[in-house]
């Protein structure tokens, strides 16, 4: 929730209460249950993102990218699957998904409004959580950008639509990983660029790991110990998205996912306590 | 900003865009407005050409022939302007002693006829129209005169041919006023090759190196000689990488074996055999050839005379012109080439392909070649010959490495050093002598020492490093910057401190990122672990449609049968992880996956695992007798080339057999579970089935012998075993292959045969036609690969270089023969498809002389049909099966009726498009309006319609009505004839017509693009064996095609997919507007009405 899409909130008059001071007012309204709290903000966050040209430029332009890279070499391959496309977002999504994420808490905090957000009758894991889910909407929305795709393999030919689905489940646990260390980093560092920037390098580090030439190169530094191996099926997003893109979902993959996503997303809620005390 | 003023701007904008846009156009028409920074320039000139330049002995002049910009393909559209830039400055740097012009050949026909008596020939460029590949011809050469001196031609200029322009047309000159012998880096044993130096002497410079000890190959050297080689190391296979590199070429010749004499025993010859040292599997597995083990015997093989009698030694392989095919080279040797105790070289489809090489094999063993392993003991010549081995044909023995790229050298394998040796040298009526000239003629031809003198651009290569000296290069590279600004950092925010002192009142980012990083690597440590730990548990839910990550019905069920008395024991053989190659790391898991699956499936399975490494000597040779060899491999790890020994087998045991897979390559691995499946299936059936594989050789036309060949004094060659590769990989798929020698009297098809395959036949195709028929009718399974035409393109000199299309007949006769009296056609037309694929193939370039040169030259053209795996019908042979390539196909078609009448069934398996045509052709040329479209019938096209390029057909098939062959005395009385009444009705047979062959030879089975091992995997097991193991063959991840797409729909889909994918977002975010400020209006209403209440 940027400043001022908080800011409008507060003072449209029966709007939906967050339950924060009315200037002038005393009386604070009951803080909301969990699910309504993460549900408020993150609402005001994707109508903040709406309001603006942000969901519009971010989700066109990406789609837009994405979709045309894929259609470059579609016809000349003939082949009626979306693997290209699933191989393609793990090099781009490094670059697409930080700039959701770089503004999460960077933005409240160089606005100095993070202060007031922490102030509202809400837990920072609601304000959290809420962020976090519009801006998730916002990666479904720049995915449903590439649904044509879909409509267009369909129409032409016999797709296998298990593997699409599993590739898709792929991408939202992928995104969801993303977006959950680069709202810490956002949380951390105060500031959008840096933000952005230390975002797309870890979430390089997770792709690259992954990659049979890398992995080789580490291997090779110490080759009893094969750190490049062990980063790989340790560390590497690449196994657990790739075995979804294969149309496998293994339970150890969406343990990764999730329970990285949360350490994350917990990790942003330490780091805003800290901040708030 | 008002709507006024944007308007304004963005006109504004608008136009200053254009105008800058208009300024470079004019400013690259500028003389020197660029500035070359690097080495290599484009158009800047260095001293080194001005000096040139300023001392040229003659007037120069440069014809530039190109086609217009707007017919060139993308990437060839920048070639003209620049080449134009450079010798503009060349020009003005020559002070009237050079001159240039450009022309387009295809504006004037008179330019067209002018340039072919230059020899410069337009080519063919492969360009992308309206989402589909298609081909241009087009003009993009440069022909330099220097006085009275010989034209030198560039042909085929392109961009990769700009960085070296300017060094290629100086040393153009340079080689025309001063031509320079070329030199040979010789590296051969000091005994044994004195007369190759003497031979080289009178038109090379000869430089003697030890390569083999360790010296460097000298920098000037154009062409390697490596003879008898022996232990080869990985300094050997750089030097060799960057020498190819850098454009030069390589002869490597040795074999494994040596013969060190005969012995005469009770009067017999007893050769002593001896390894040699040579080690040849990791140079081979270097450049995608593998060497095939054993002795190699030959009924063609040299004598010597022993006791004054003559003695055929069968492993002196006598290699006759016949069994040679130097086509596409210039020259060749005319006569017999001898190799004395060979090691015979087996192309590595695969690792070819990704290698970026192709392999020709210039010289073979005959038909009649046999492997046997190497004798323990002494054993007589005449024993040798007796015994013979298992048959083979064709074993190539002599390679030439063709690379991708043309700025590479080629790379020269010959199975032994005989023709290179004293020895082979004085060896009377053998042309060894004219194969070191056919190798020098090409390998150091004058176009190719241009590009030698010129050089390539290639990034120069690494001096080399130690681990810690790479490990220090890598860490300064990476951390050195980011290191220095921390401390810069770290300096700052300490001198900070100390000035304003610690704030108590706030919590330090720092330290919040501690607390953050050290809960992170707690959290986040746990949540990894437990990711990990889960991984082990195997809980998965697969949502592909074959259920590709859990095992097939059959393989399960042949591991729940796996108990009791047939009770599994697994044993992988694999060495240790951190000696494996990286790519083979992850296998030994993958085996144990699978065979965890097993024992879940309810198998009694053991399983074991052996480190080759940590036994004896006595331990490794009981790994050897029970079949488990192991692989000598080179792999790029790091900046390094690696020669490494390593063992990657599985060792299956069960009811006292034993089964023996070894994971030698990718191949192996991706079908890892058919070949467990199967290698259970023989485990508990004892039975392994047995393929009769029966092919030709490619060979010409009687007209193309005569014209090209016979006429000159020349023996018209054959082609070498083009489906070699195709038996190696049934081999390695677990079946038992033997290949049946054409015999022209009556082929011999081994009656334990439980599937004959047929790659193309050829006249006369008899002697195969009447065993295939009794197998048949006997009621076995047939798979025959035939196509009527392998069509060449070609250009004359007379046509103006012109590309014109000859179908070469392949003669298959079997659509004369027997199958048109039952009711099967195999379509004698040129086929065309609109649904096409792209390819690379040679074009016959007849610039002078009666023998064409062969350049590879793009195709794209209607007659390479892409057969969509949309248009395939379900059925095992197809399944798991992506698109296929049928260059030139023929198609199948047969008489319903007459079938029926038979109870003959067909099933028409692949199909290709609606939009096909065809034509009959009788001679000539393919006219050319045909390559366009089809023919119009009544002003409209005449499609053929979809049409079946492979049929399966089941049922009792006939005798046929005459017999195929003469009777012979005492022999097996001809099928049919006179009396088929007496001909009983037959078993059921079954035979799978596939109308192509192409896509099953060497080169092209193992296409990325197109996988042709796949529909050969899949043919033969449907053919082979049950149904339920031949559907865990077809078991595989596949990308299938669609069919025809017309280029307007194309073009509509594009539309589609990035208009609706930019709209969507769009539409949601106003839905999602609309609706937030919707409920906002409502609100406010409801609180009044509330108030009210």
């Amino acid at each position: 929730m940027s400043a001022p899409a908080a800011g409008a909130a507060a003072e449209r008059p029966g709007g939906e209460t967050v339950g924060h001071r009315v200037p002038g007012g005393t009386a604070a309204a009951a803080p909301p249950g969990t699910w309504r709290g993460i549900a408020l903000v993150a609402r005001r966050e994707l109508a903040s993102y709406f309001d603006s040209a942000i969901a519009y430029v971010y989700t066109i332009a990406c789609a837009v990218l994405a979709n045309s890279i894929f259609m470059n070499e579609f016809f000349l391959a003939g082949a009626a699957d979306m693997s290209a496309y699933f191989d393609l977002l793990p090099l781009l999504l490094p670059f697409f998904l930080p700039a959701i994420s770089m503004r999460l808490w960077a933005e409240e905090r160089k606005q100095r409004t993070l202060e007031l957000l922490l102030t509202l009758p809400i837990r920072p894991l609601q304000a959290i959580l809420g962020k976090y889910a519009a801006a998730l909407a916002l990666y479904g929305l720049f995915l449903a950008g590439s649904l044509p795709i879909v409509a267009m393999l369909f129409a032409l030919g016999d797709p296998d639509p298990g593997l699409i689905a599993g590739g898709y489940l792929g991408l939202v646990l992928f995104g969801a990983l993303f977006l959950a260390f680069g709202a810490l980093l956002s949380a951390l560092s105060g500031d959008q660029i840096v933000a952005f920037v230390t975002g797309t390098a870890v979430g390089f580090a997770f792709v690259l790991t992954g990659h049979d030439r890398v992995v080789a190169v580490l291997d090779g530094l110490a080759p009893g110990w094969a750190p490049g191996t062990l980063l790989y099926e340790s560390f590497s997003v690449m196994p657990h998205y790739d075995a979804c893109v294969r149309g496998v979902v293994e339970l150890s993959s969406l343990v990764y996912f999730g329970a990285l996503s949360a350490v994350f997303l917990w990790a942003t809620g330490f780091v805003l306590e800290r901040y708030r005390t | 900003m008002s709507r006024y003023a944007a308007l304004l701007l963005g006109a504004a904008l608008v136009l200053l865009s254009l105008n800058t846009v208009f300024a470079l156009r004019v400013i690259g028409h500028l003389p020197e407005p660029r500035l070359e920074l690097g080495r290599v320039k484009l158009a800047q000139l260095d001293r080194e050409t001005e000096s040139r330049l300023a001392g040229l002995a003659a007037d120069a002049v440069v014809t530039g022939y190109f086609s217009h910009r707007s017919r060139m393909p993308s990437h060839l559209r920048r070639v003209e302007g620049e080449v134009r830039r450079l010798l503009e400055a060349l020009e003005r740097a020559a002070a009237g002693r050079f001159r240039y012009q450009i022309v387009d050949p295809d504006e004037e026909p008179d330019l067209a006829r002018y340039a072919a008596r230059r020899g410069v020939a337009p080519f063919r460029a492969r360009s992308v129209e309206r989402d589909a590949y298609s081909e241009r011809t087009v003009w993009s050469s440069l022909a330099v005169a220097y006085g009275a001196r010989p034209e030198v031609v560039l042909n085929g200029v392109g961009p990769e041919h700009l960085p070296r322009l300017q060094t290629l047309l100086i040393e153009a000159l340079e080689q025309a006023e001063r031509p320079r012998r070329p030199v040979v880096a010789l590296a051969a044993p000091a005994q044994g090759f004195a007369l190759i130096e003497e031979l080289l002497a009178p038109h090379t410079e000869v430089v003697r190196v030890g390569f083999q000890e360790g010296a460097e190959l000298p920098e000037g050297a154009d062409l390697l000689l490596w003879l008898d080689p022996g232990a080869v190391e990985p300094r050997h296979l750089r030097a060799l990488d960057r020498f190819l590199d850098r454009g030069r070429s390589a002869v490597v010749a040795g074999s494994e074996l040596r013969v060190d004499g005969l012995d005469l025993v009770a009067g017999e010859a007893v050769p002593r055999f001896a390894a040699s040292g040579f080690a040849a599997a990791p140079l081979l597995h270097h450049f995608g050839l593998r060497p095939r083990r054993g002795l190699v015997l030959d009924a063609r093989a040299e004598q010597v005379e022993i006791g004054g009698r003559a003695v055929e030694l069968p492993f002196a392989v006598r290699s006759i012109a016949h069994n040679q095919d130097f086509r596409t080279l210039r020259g060749q040797p005319n006569g017999h080439l001898a190799f004395l105790a060979p090691t015979a070289l087996a192309p590595d489809g695969e690792r070819l392909a990704r290698l970026g090489w192709r392999a020709e094999a210039l010289a073979s063993s005959s038909e009649r070649t046999a492997l046997r392993p190497l004798p323990d003991g002494p054993v007589s010549v005449e024993r040798l010959a007796r015994e013979w081995g298992e048959p083979v044909a064709h074993l190539p023995l002599l390679v030439l490495l063709r690379p991708e790229d043309p700025w590479r050298g080629f790379a020269v394998f010959a199975g032994a050093s005989t023709p290179f040796s004293d020895q082979g040298l004085l060896m009377p009526g053998h042309a060894h002598r004219a194969l070191v000239g056919v190798l020098l003629e090409n390998l150091v031809s004058p176009d190719r020492l241009l590009i030698h003198r010129a050089g390539v651009v290639r990034p120069e290569p690494l001096p080399e490093l130690g681990a810690p000296g790479r490990l220090a290069w890598r860490a300064a590279a990476v951390l050195a910057l980011p290191a220095v600004l921390l401390a810069v950092a770290a300096a700052r925010r300490g001198g900070r401190r100390q000035r304003r002192g610690p704030r108590a009142d706030r919590v330090s980012p720092a330290r919040s990122g501690a607390a953050a990083a050290a809960l992170l690597l707690v959290g986040g440590g746990l949540a990894l672990a437990a990711a990990r730990g889960l991984a082990g548990l195997d809980l998965r839910l697969d949502l592909s449609r074959e259920r590709l990550a859990e095992p097939a019905p059959e393989t399960r069920r042949l591991a729940r049968a796996a108990t009791g008395e047939r009770a599994l024991a697994a044993e992988l053989v694999f060495t240790r992880r951190s000696g494996l190659p990286p790519q083979m790391r992850g296998w030994p898991g993958r085996v144990r996956e699978l065979l965890r699956r097993l024992e879940r499936a309810g198998a009694e399975l053991t399983v074991a695992t052996v480190f080759p490494e940590d036994l004896d000597e006595q331990g490794r040779a009981r790994l050897a007798a029970a079949g488990v060899e192991p692989l000598e491999l080179t792999a790029h790890e790091e900046e390094e080339t690696r020669v490494r020994t390593v063992y990657s087998a599985l060792v299956l045991r069960s009811g006292g057999r034993t089964e023996v897979l070894t994971l030698g390559d990718d191949a192996a691995i991706e079908s890892l579970e058919f070949r467990l499946a199967f290698a259970l299936h023989r485990l508990q059936t004892g039975r392994r089935p047995h393929l009769a594989v029966v092919s030709d050789v490619p060979r010409l036309t009687p007209a193309e012998a005569h014209e090209q060949y016979q006429t000159q004094g020349l023996f018209a060659p054959r082609g070498a075993d083009p489906y070699g590769v195709a038996r190696g990989l049934l081999a390695d798929s677990g079946f038992r292959v033997t290949h049946v020698e054409v015999d022209p009297r009556g082929t011999e098809i081994p009656r334990d045969a439980d599937l004959v395959i047929w790659f193309q036949p050829r006249r006369r195709v008899e002697p195969v036609l009447e065993p295939l028929v009794r197998h048949l009718r006997a009621g076995g399974s047939a798979l025959v690969a035939a196509q009527h035409f392998n069509i060449q393109p070609r250009q004359y000199r007379g046509t103006g270089f012109r590309t014109v299309y000859w179908p070469q007949p392949q003669t298959p006769e079997i659509d004369r023969l027997y199958f048109p009296e039952v009711g099967i056609h195999l379509v004698r037309e040129v086929l065309f498809d609109e649904l096409r694929t792209a390819d690379v193939t040679e074009t016959q370039v007849a610039r002078t002389g009666p023998r064409p040169e062969m350049e590879r030259q793009v195709q794209a053209l209607p007659f390479l049909l892409r057969a969509s795996a949309a248009n395939f019908v379900p059925h095992p042979v197809t399944r798991g099966l992506g698109d296929q390539a049928f260059p030139w196909a023929s198609y199948v078609t047969w008489d319903e009726e007459r079938l029926e009448r038979l109870g003959i069934a067909a099933i028409p398996l692949i199909r290709s498009s609606e939009r096909t045509w065809s034509f009959a052709w009788e001679g000539g040329w393919i006219p050319e309006e045909l390559l366009a479209g089809p023919p119009l019938e009544d002003g409209r096209p005449a499609w053929l319609g979809r049409v079946a390029l492979a049929a399966l057909f089941e049922g009792p098939f006939p005798a046929p009505s005459e017999p195929l062959l003469e009777p012979e005395e005492g022999g097996e009385p001809p099928l049919g004839g006179e009396t088929p009444a007496a001909e009983p009705a037959g078993a059921p047979g079954r035979l799978l017509l596939v109308g192509a062959s192409e896509p099953f030879k060497n080169h092209r089975l193992f296409d990325p693009d197109f996988r042709a091992d796949h529909l050969l995997l899949n043919a033969v097991a449907a053919l082979a064996l049950d149904e339920e193991l031949a559907a865990v063959a077809a078991r595989r991840p596949a990308a299938r095609g669609f069919d025809y797409v017309a280029p307007e729909r194309r073009l509509r889909w594009r539309v589609v997919v990035l208009g609706a994918g930019a709209a969507l977002p769009v539409a949601i975010g106003l839905g999602l507007g609309a609706l937030l400020a919707g409920r906002w209006r409502r609100r406010p209403a409801l609180g009044r009405r509330r108030a009210a209440a």
